[in-house]
Protein backbone atom coordinates (compact mmCIF):
# COMPACT_ATOMS: atom_id res chain seq x y z
CA UNK A 1 0.00 0.00 0.00
CA UNK A 2 1.74 2.97 -0.98
CA UNK A 3 1.83 6.03 1.57
CA UNK A 4 -0.71 8.92 0.19
CA UNK A 5 -0.33 12.75 0.78
CA UNK A 6 -2.75 15.58 0.28
CA UNK A 7 -0.53 18.08 -1.86
CA UNK A 8 -1.05 21.50 -2.41
CA UNK A 9 1.85 22.59 -4.95
CA UNK A 10 1.36 26.30 -4.94
CA UNK A 11 2.15 28.20 -8.02
CA UNK A 12 5.56 27.97 -8.12
CA UNK A 13 6.09 24.35 -8.09
CA UNK A 14 6.11 24.00 -11.40
CA UNK A 15 8.31 26.28 -12.94
CA UNK A 16 11.16 25.39 -10.32
CA UNK A 17 14.03 24.29 -10.70
CA UNK A 18 13.91 20.63 -10.62
CA UNK A 19 11.60 20.55 -7.41
CA UNK A 20 8.88 18.16 -9.30
CA UNK A 21 11.26 16.56 -10.99
CA UNK A 22 13.13 15.46 -7.86
CA UNK A 23 9.79 15.22 -5.43
CA UNK A 24 8.22 12.42 -8.24
CA UNK A 25 11.39 10.53 -8.54
CA UNK A 26 11.93 10.33 -4.99
CA UNK A 27 7.50 9.45 -4.56
CA UNK A 28 7.96 7.19 -6.92
CA UNK A 29 11.11 5.66 -5.38
CA UNK A 30 9.48 5.52 -1.46
CA UNK A 31 6.23 3.97 -2.79
CA UNK A 32 3.98 7.79 -2.12
CA UNK A 33 1.14 8.88 -4.25
CA UNK A 34 0.77 12.91 -4.08
CA UNK A 35 -2.45 13.64 -4.35
CA UNK A 36 -3.26 17.29 -5.76
CA UNK A 37 -5.48 19.18 -3.72
CA UNK A 38 -8.11 19.12 -6.42
CA UNK A 39 -8.80 22.90 -8.25
CA UNK A 40 -6.82 24.31 -6.33
CA UNK A 41 -6.26 28.24 -6.58
CA UNK A 42 -3.12 30.54 -4.98
CA UNK A 43 -3.18 30.89 -1.89
CA UNK A 44 -3.31 34.67 -1.50
CA UNK A 45 0.33 34.79 -0.14
CA UNK A 46 1.38 38.61 1.26
CA UNK A 47 -0.31 40.22 -1.68
CA UNK A 48 -3.92 39.69 -0.85
CA UNK A 49 -2.93 40.73 3.11
CA UNK A 50 -1.50 44.21 1.69
CA UNK A 51 -4.19 44.79 -0.93
CA UNK A 52 -7.54 43.86 0.85
CA UNK A 53 -8.42 43.76 4.43
CA UNK A 54 -8.62 40.34 5.87
CA UNK A 55 -8.63 38.57 2.36
CA UNK A 56 -8.67 34.96 3.57
CA UNK A 57 -10.65 33.40 0.63
CA UNK A 58 -8.03 31.65 -1.46
CA UNK A 59 -6.42 30.24 1.09
CA UNK A 60 -9.93 28.96 2.51
CA UNK A 61 -11.04 27.68 -0.60
CA UNK A 62 -7.69 25.34 -0.80
CA UNK A 63 -8.40 23.76 2.33
CA UNK A 64 -11.94 23.54 2.12
CA UNK A 65 -11.06 21.31 -0.79
CA UNK A 66 -8.18 19.36 0.69
CA UNK A 67 -10.83 19.36 3.53
CA UNK A 68 -13.83 17.80 1.40
CA UNK A 69 -11.09 15.67 -0.01
CA UNK A 70 -11.00 13.51 3.35
CA UNK A 71 -7.65 14.25 3.98
CA UNK A 72 -6.40 14.59 7.79
CA UNK A 73 -3.80 17.01 6.59
CA UNK A 74 -2.71 18.96 4.06
CA UNK A 75 1.37 19.00 2.65
CA UNK A 76 2.79 21.48 0.93
CA UNK A 77 6.22 22.35 -0.25
CA UNK A 78 6.52 26.27 -0.43
CA UNK A 79 7.73 28.30 2.46
CA UNK A 80 4.90 30.83 1.18
CA UNK A 81 2.10 28.52 1.18
CA UNK A 82 2.91 27.27 4.39
CA UNK A 83 2.62 30.18 5.84
CA UNK A 84 -0.50 31.72 4.11
CA UNK A 85 -2.41 28.74 4.85
CA UNK A 86 -1.91 28.15 8.36
CA UNK A 87 -2.10 31.91 8.83
CA UNK A 88 -5.73 31.97 7.78
CA UNK A 89 -6.38 29.08 9.76
CA UNK A 90 -5.66 30.83 12.57
CA UNK A 91 -7.37 33.26 11.15
CA UNK A 92 -10.87 31.79 10.76
CA UNK A 93 -10.24 29.84 14.07
CA UNK A 94 -10.16 33.61 16.05
CA UNK A 95 -12.92 35.82 14.02
CA UNK A 96 -16.06 35.01 13.45
CA UNK A 97 -16.99 37.64 11.60
CA UNK A 98 -14.68 36.44 8.92
CA UNK A 99 -15.05 32.96 9.16
CA UNK A 100 -18.97 33.46 8.12
CA UNK A 101 -18.61 35.83 5.35
CA UNK A 102 -16.10 32.74 4.30
CA UNK A 103 -18.75 30.51 4.69
CA UNK A 104 -21.24 31.75 3.29
CA UNK A 105 -18.38 32.29 0.08
CA UNK A 106 -17.84 29.04 0.39
CA UNK A 107 -21.68 27.62 0.19
CA UNK A 108 -21.73 29.09 -3.12
CA UNK A 109 -19.29 26.56 -4.39
CA UNK A 110 -21.20 23.89 -2.46
CA UNK A 111 -17.79 23.95 -0.08
CA UNK A 112 -17.79 24.15 3.63
CA UNK A 113 -15.00 25.44 5.89
CA UNK A 114 -12.22 23.46 6.56
CA UNK A 115 -12.49 21.82 10.43
CA UNK A 116 -10.00 22.88 12.92
CA UNK A 117 -8.21 19.68 13.26
CA UNK A 118 -7.10 19.82 9.63
CA UNK A 119 -3.20 19.65 9.41
CA UNK A 120 -1.29 22.03 7.46
CA UNK A 121 2.38 20.64 7.05
CA UNK A 122 5.86 21.39 5.27
CA UNK A 123 6.99 18.76 2.58
CA UNK A 124 10.32 18.64 4.57
CA UNK A 125 8.53 17.64 7.78
CA UNK A 126 6.64 14.72 6.16
CA UNK A 127 10.15 13.25 5.13
CA UNK A 128 11.67 14.06 8.15
CA UNK A 129 9.09 13.29 10.18
CA UNK A 130 6.68 10.27 8.93
CA UNK A 131 8.79 8.68 6.14
CA UNK A 132 10.56 5.88 7.99
CA UNK A 133 14.02 6.62 9.00
CA UNK A 134 14.90 2.72 7.26
CA UNK A 135 14.01 4.52 3.91
CA UNK A 136 16.80 6.26 4.03
CA UNK A 137 19.51 4.08 2.38
CA UNK A 138 22.24 5.65 1.63
CA UNK A 139 23.58 4.58 -2.00
CA UNK A 140 27.12 3.33 -1.93
CA UNK A 141 28.40 5.85 -4.77
CA UNK A 142 26.16 9.04 -3.36
CA UNK A 143 28.76 12.33 -3.42
CA UNK A 144 29.72 13.13 -0.28
CA UNK A 145 28.68 17.03 0.36
CA UNK A 146 29.30 19.51 2.83
CA UNK A 147 25.67 21.09 2.64
CA UNK A 148 24.40 24.41 4.36
CA UNK A 149 20.36 23.93 5.32
CA UNK A 150 18.78 27.24 4.58
CA UNK A 151 14.98 27.08 5.74
CA UNK A 152 14.28 30.74 5.34
CA UNK A 153 11.64 32.63 7.58
CA UNK A 154 8.68 30.93 6.98
CA UNK A 155 9.26 27.48 7.97
CA UNK A 156 9.14 28.31 11.95
CA UNK A 157 8.34 32.06 12.01
CA UNK A 158 6.04 32.63 13.84
CA UNK A 159 5.28 29.09 14.59
CA UNK A 160 7.40 28.32 16.73
CA UNK A 161 6.19 25.13 17.52
CA UNK A 162 7.67 23.66 13.95
CA UNK A 163 11.62 24.49 14.53
CA UNK A 164 13.23 27.23 15.88
CA UNK A 165 12.95 30.13 14.81
CA UNK A 166 16.24 31.57 14.74
CA UNK A 167 18.44 28.60 14.36
CA UNK A 168 16.30 26.16 12.73
CA UNK A 169 17.63 22.52 12.79
CA UNK A 170 15.37 20.07 10.94
CA UNK A 171 16.73 20.34 7.71
CA UNK A 172 20.11 19.86 9.34
CA UNK A 173 18.82 16.90 10.44
CA UNK A 174 17.43 15.70 7.52
CA UNK A 175 20.75 16.25 5.37
CA UNK A 176 22.82 14.23 7.94
CA UNK A 177 20.32 11.04 7.95
CA UNK A 178 20.56 11.22 4.28
CA UNK A 179 24.37 11.00 4.90
CA UNK A 180 25.49 14.61 3.83
CA UNK A 181 27.60 17.00 6.49
CA UNK A 182 25.58 19.99 7.49
CA UNK A 183 27.57 22.93 7.80
CA UNK A 184 26.76 25.01 11.05
CA UNK A 185 25.87 28.87 9.82
CA UNK A 186 24.19 31.41 11.46
CA UNK A 187 21.93 32.62 8.49
CA UNK A 188 19.38 29.40 8.03
CA UNK A 189 16.43 31.58 8.80
CA UNK A 190 17.14 35.13 7.35
CA UNK A 191 15.30 36.95 5.05
CA UNK A 192 16.33 36.02 1.15
CA UNK A 193 13.88 39.15 -0.19
CA UNK A 194 10.90 37.03 -0.94
CA UNK A 195 8.53 39.21 -3.51
CA UNK A 196 10.78 42.24 -3.22
CA UNK A 197 13.80 40.84 -5.22
CA UNK A 198 11.81 41.60 -8.75
CA UNK A 199 11.58 45.80 -7.58
CA UNK A 200 14.09 45.82 -4.98
CA UNK A 201 17.01 43.86 -6.82
CA UNK A 202 20.39 45.50 -5.68
CA UNK A 203 18.82 45.94 -2.01
CA UNK A 204 17.78 41.83 -2.07
CA UNK A 205 21.27 40.86 -3.59
CA UNK A 206 22.82 42.19 -0.40
CA UNK A 207 20.56 40.23 1.64
CA UNK A 208 21.64 37.03 -1.02
CA UNK A 209 25.35 38.10 -0.65
CA UNK A 210 25.61 38.00 2.82
CA UNK A 211 23.74 34.55 3.16
CA UNK A 212 26.09 32.75 0.43
CA UNK A 213 29.27 34.41 1.60
CA UNK A 214 28.59 32.84 5.25
CA UNK A 215 28.08 29.70 3.52
CA UNK A 216 31.15 29.99 1.86
CA UNK A 217 32.92 31.11 4.53
CA UNK A 218 32.01 27.70 6.77
CA UNK A 219 33.07 25.40 4.22
CA UNK A 220 29.70 24.43 2.20
CA UNK A 221 29.78 22.90 -1.12
CA UNK A 222 26.42 23.19 -1.84
CA UNK A 223 23.19 25.44 -0.19
CA UNK A 224 19.67 23.15 0.47
CA UNK A 225 16.47 24.87 0.57
CA UNK A 226 12.99 24.08 0.82
CA UNK A 227 10.85 27.07 -1.16
CA UNK A 228 10.92 27.61 -4.71
CA UNK A 229 11.46 31.18 -3.98
CA UNK A 230 14.17 30.83 -1.77
CA UNK A 231 16.13 28.71 -4.00
CA UNK A 232 15.29 31.41 -7.25
CA UNK A 233 16.49 34.51 -4.85
CA UNK A 234 19.78 32.71 -3.53
CA UNK A 235 20.84 31.11 -6.98
CA UNK A 236 19.77 34.17 -9.38
CA UNK A 237 21.19 37.27 -7.03
CA UNK A 238 24.48 35.35 -7.14
CA UNK A 239 24.25 35.58 -11.08
CA UNK A 240 24.80 39.21 -10.68
CA UNK A 241 27.37 39.15 -7.77
CA UNK A 242 30.19 37.59 -9.40
CA UNK A 243 30.45 35.01 -6.15
CA UNK A 244 31.98 31.82 -7.19
CA UNK A 245 28.69 30.45 -7.68
CA UNK A 246 27.62 27.99 -4.79
CA UNK A 247 24.76 25.53 -6.36
CA UNK A 248 21.30 25.95 -4.44
CA UNK A 249 19.90 22.31 -4.75
CA UNK A 250 16.23 21.72 -3.01
CA UNK A 251 16.21 19.12 -0.07
CA UNK A 252 14.23 16.60 -2.56
CA UNK A 253 17.17 17.00 -5.26
CA UNK A 254 19.51 16.17 -2.29
CA UNK A 255 17.56 12.92 -0.98
CA UNK A 256 17.63 11.96 -4.29
CA UNK A 257 21.09 11.68 -5.06
CA UNK A 258 21.43 9.94 -1.79
CA UNK A 259 19.26 7.57 -2.57
CA UNK A 260 21.10 7.11 -5.53
CA UNK A 261 17.97 8.02 -7.99
CA UNK A 262 19.18 8.75 -11.91
CA UNK A 263 20.70 12.41 -11.89
CA UNK A 264 18.67 12.36 -14.42
CA UNK A 265 15.25 12.37 -13.24
CA UNK A 266 15.97 14.75 -10.27
CA UNK A 267 16.04 18.11 -12.60
CA UNK A 268 19.19 19.30 -11.97
CA UNK A 269 19.79 20.17 -15.35
CA UNK A 270 17.45 23.11 -14.71
CA UNK A 271 19.78 24.74 -11.74
CA UNK A 272 21.11 27.77 -13.15
CA UNK A 273 24.94 26.83 -10.82
CA UNK A 274 25.42 23.33 -11.73
CA UNK A 275 26.35 20.88 -8.87
CA UNK A 276 27.94 18.60 -10.95
CA UNK A 277 31.25 19.67 -10.56
CA UNK A 278 30.98 18.06 -7.52
CA UNK A 279 31.01 14.74 -8.09
CA UNK A 280 32.58 14.35 -11.67
CA UNK B 1 4.58 68.28 4.10
CA UNK B 2 1.24 69.01 2.49
CA UNK B 3 -0.66 71.54 4.23
CA UNK B 4 -4.47 70.07 5.26
CA UNK B 5 -7.45 71.57 5.23
CA UNK B 6 -9.55 71.60 8.67
CA UNK B 7 -12.43 69.05 7.05
CA UNK B 8 -9.15 66.65 6.41
CA UNK B 9 -7.34 67.08 9.56
CA UNK B 10 -10.50 66.20 11.39
CA UNK B 11 -11.30 62.91 9.00
CA UNK B 12 -7.39 61.85 9.71
CA UNK B 13 -8.16 62.30 13.73
CA UNK B 14 -11.04 59.69 12.70
CA UNK B 15 -8.88 57.51 10.89
CA UNK B 16 -6.60 57.68 12.72
CA UNK B 17 -8.41 56.70 16.48
CA UNK B 18 -10.40 54.28 14.29
CA UNK B 19 -6.71 52.18 13.49
CA UNK B 20 -5.84 52.37 17.18
CA UNK B 21 -9.49 51.59 18.43
CA UNK B 22 -9.04 48.01 16.82
CA UNK B 23 -6.49 44.79 16.63
CA UNK B 24 -3.78 44.85 15.00
CA UNK B 25 -3.19 48.60 15.32
CA UNK B 26 -4.10 48.64 19.11
CA UNK B 27 -1.22 46.62 19.58
CA UNK B 28 0.84 49.39 19.18
CA UNK B 29 -0.13 50.75 22.09
CA UNK B 30 1.90 47.62 23.74
CA UNK B 31 4.89 48.99 22.16
CA UNK B 32 8.21 50.00 24.51
CA UNK B 33 9.70 51.45 22.18
CA UNK B 34 13.10 49.08 22.72
CA UNK B 35 13.82 48.83 18.40
CA UNK B 36 14.28 45.06 18.38
CA UNK B 37 11.95 45.42 15.46
CA UNK B 38 14.22 48.07 13.76
CA UNK B 39 17.12 45.61 14.24
CA UNK B 40 15.87 42.65 13.18
CA UNK B 41 14.26 43.71 9.86
CA UNK B 42 16.30 42.90 6.93
CA UNK B 43 15.82 45.88 4.89
CA UNK B 44 15.25 48.85 7.80
CA UNK B 45 18.50 50.32 6.42
CA UNK B 46 16.01 51.37 3.43
CA UNK B 47 13.30 52.87 4.76
CA UNK B 48 12.40 56.00 5.53
CA UNK B 49 10.62 55.40 8.85
CA UNK B 50 11.74 52.15 10.63
CA UNK B 51 9.87 49.42 11.94
CA UNK B 52 10.13 50.82 15.58
CA UNK B 53 9.45 54.64 14.50
CA UNK B 54 5.87 53.18 12.66
CA UNK B 55 4.73 52.40 15.72
CA UNK B 56 5.71 55.60 17.39
CA UNK B 57 4.10 57.36 14.69
CA UNK B 58 0.80 55.25 15.34
CA UNK B 59 0.53 55.96 18.47
CA UNK B 60 1.18 59.83 18.89
CA UNK B 61 -1.94 59.74 16.07
CA UNK B 62 0.26 60.37 13.41
CA UNK B 63 -1.22 58.55 10.77
CA UNK B 64 -0.53 60.36 7.74
CA UNK B 65 2.96 60.06 8.00
CA UNK B 66 2.63 56.10 8.94
CA UNK B 67 0.59 55.81 5.68
CA UNK B 68 2.63 57.81 2.94
CA UNK B 69 5.89 56.29 4.03
CA UNK B 70 7.50 53.38 1.89
CA UNK B 71 8.68 51.44 4.69
CA UNK B 72 5.22 50.17 4.69
CA UNK B 73 5.42 48.60 1.29
CA UNK B 74 9.15 47.37 2.17
CA UNK B 75 8.16 45.02 5.16
CA UNK B 76 9.04 41.49 3.46
CA UNK B 77 6.45 39.79 5.58
CA UNK B 78 9.73 37.72 7.31
CA UNK B 79 8.34 37.75 10.44
CA UNK B 80 11.47 38.05 12.04
CA UNK B 81 10.09 41.34 14.40
CA UNK B 82 7.06 39.65 15.28
CA UNK B 83 8.73 36.25 16.53
CA UNK B 84 11.24 38.54 18.68
CA UNK B 85 9.21 41.49 19.92
CA UNK B 86 9.12 41.05 23.50
CA UNK B 87 5.36 42.62 23.69
CA UNK B 88 4.33 40.11 21.03
CA UNK B 89 3.08 43.29 18.83
CA UNK B 90 1.77 41.68 15.03
CA UNK B 91 3.96 44.28 13.53
CA UNK B 92 3.63 42.42 9.95
CA UNK B 93 -0.44 42.61 9.77
CA UNK B 94 -0.27 46.17 11.17
CA UNK B 95 1.77 47.04 8.02
CA UNK B 96 -0.86 45.03 6.28
CA UNK B 97 -3.58 46.90 7.55
CA UNK B 98 -1.34 50.27 6.87
CA UNK B 99 -1.13 49.10 3.40
CA UNK B 100 -4.90 48.61 2.75
CA UNK B 101 -5.50 51.90 4.13
CA UNK B 102 -3.17 53.61 2.15
CA UNK B 103 -4.67 52.25 -1.04
CA UNK B 104 -7.93 52.92 0.10
CA UNK B 105 -6.89 56.56 0.20
CA UNK B 106 -4.71 56.60 -2.81
CA UNK B 107 -1.41 57.24 -0.89
CA UNK B 108 1.36 55.33 -2.33
CA UNK B 109 3.49 57.32 -5.03
CA UNK B 110 5.27 55.43 -7.99
CA UNK B 111 8.12 55.19 -5.76
CA UNK B 112 6.71 52.62 -3.53
CA UNK B 113 6.65 50.18 -6.24
CA UNK B 114 5.00 47.15 -4.27
CA UNK B 115 1.42 48.54 -4.35
CA UNK B 116 1.85 48.06 -8.60
CA UNK B 117 3.18 44.39 -7.86
CA UNK B 118 0.38 43.71 -5.43
CA UNK B 119 -2.47 44.88 -7.32
CA UNK B 120 -0.94 42.89 -10.36
CA UNK B 121 -0.75 39.49 -8.45
CA UNK B 122 -4.62 39.75 -6.91
CA UNK B 123 -5.72 40.93 -10.68
CA UNK B 124 -3.85 37.69 -11.84
CA UNK B 125 -5.34 35.59 -9.28
CA UNK B 126 -8.57 36.59 -9.49
CA UNK B 127 -8.97 36.10 -13.01
CA UNK B 128 -6.81 33.14 -13.52
CA UNK B 129 -7.42 31.60 -10.05
CA UNK B 130 -3.28 30.89 -9.98
CA UNK B 131 -0.28 33.01 -10.34
CA UNK B 132 2.21 33.09 -13.08
CA UNK B 133 5.43 34.86 -12.81
CA UNK B 134 6.60 35.64 -16.05
CA UNK B 135 3.26 37.00 -16.85
CA UNK B 136 3.25 38.79 -13.47
CA UNK B 137 6.84 40.22 -13.54
CA UNK B 138 5.84 41.55 -17.64
CA UNK B 139 2.88 43.10 -16.12
CA UNK B 140 5.29 44.71 -13.44
CA UNK B 141 7.33 45.98 -15.88
CA UNK B 142 4.78 47.66 -17.94
CA UNK B 143 4.25 50.25 -14.69
CA UNK B 144 8.09 50.34 -13.74
CA UNK B 145 9.91 49.56 -17.35
CA UNK B 146 13.11 51.02 -15.62
CA UNK B 147 13.35 47.72 -12.95
CA UNK B 148 13.27 45.44 -15.97
CA UNK B 149 16.79 45.21 -17.70
CA UNK B 150 18.31 44.36 -14.34
CA UNK B 151 16.19 41.16 -14.53
CA UNK B 152 16.89 40.32 -18.76
CA UNK B 153 19.90 38.31 -18.09
CA UNK B 154 17.87 36.15 -15.77
CA UNK B 155 15.10 36.09 -17.55
CA UNK B 156 16.69 34.85 -20.54
CA UNK B 157 18.82 32.13 -18.30
CA UNK B 158 15.23 31.14 -16.93
CA UNK B 159 14.13 30.53 -20.23
CA UNK B 160 16.63 28.72 -21.90
CA UNK B 161 16.29 26.47 -18.69
CA UNK B 162 12.42 25.83 -19.46
CA UNK B 163 11.87 27.43 -16.14
CA UNK B 164 9.27 30.32 -17.69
Amino acid sequence: MPMEICFYPGCSFETSAGYSQSLNALCAHLNIRLNSVPDWNCCGSTAFFSVQELSAYPAARVLAFAAKSGAASLVTGCNGCYNTLRKVKKLLQENEQVCSDIQTRLEQEGLKPAPPDLGIRHLLEFFAQDVPGEAWIRDTGAPKLRVAAYSGCLLSRPWTDVDDPENPVMLDRFMQALGFTPVDHRLKASCCGAAHALPYREETEALVERIVRTMQDKGADLAATICPLCQLNLESAQLGLGLPGLPVLFFTQLAGLSLGLPHSGLGLDKLLISPEKLWS
Amino acid sequence: MRKLQVMEQEYLNTLSQAFIDKSPGAESALCIQCGTCSGSCPLAAQMDNSPRKILALIRDGCLEEALRSKSIWLCVSCNACLTRCPRGIPVPDIMYRLRVLALQHQMPVKEHKMPDLYQAFVRQVEKRGRVNEARLAVRYGFSHPRDLPGHLGLAMKLLKKGRI
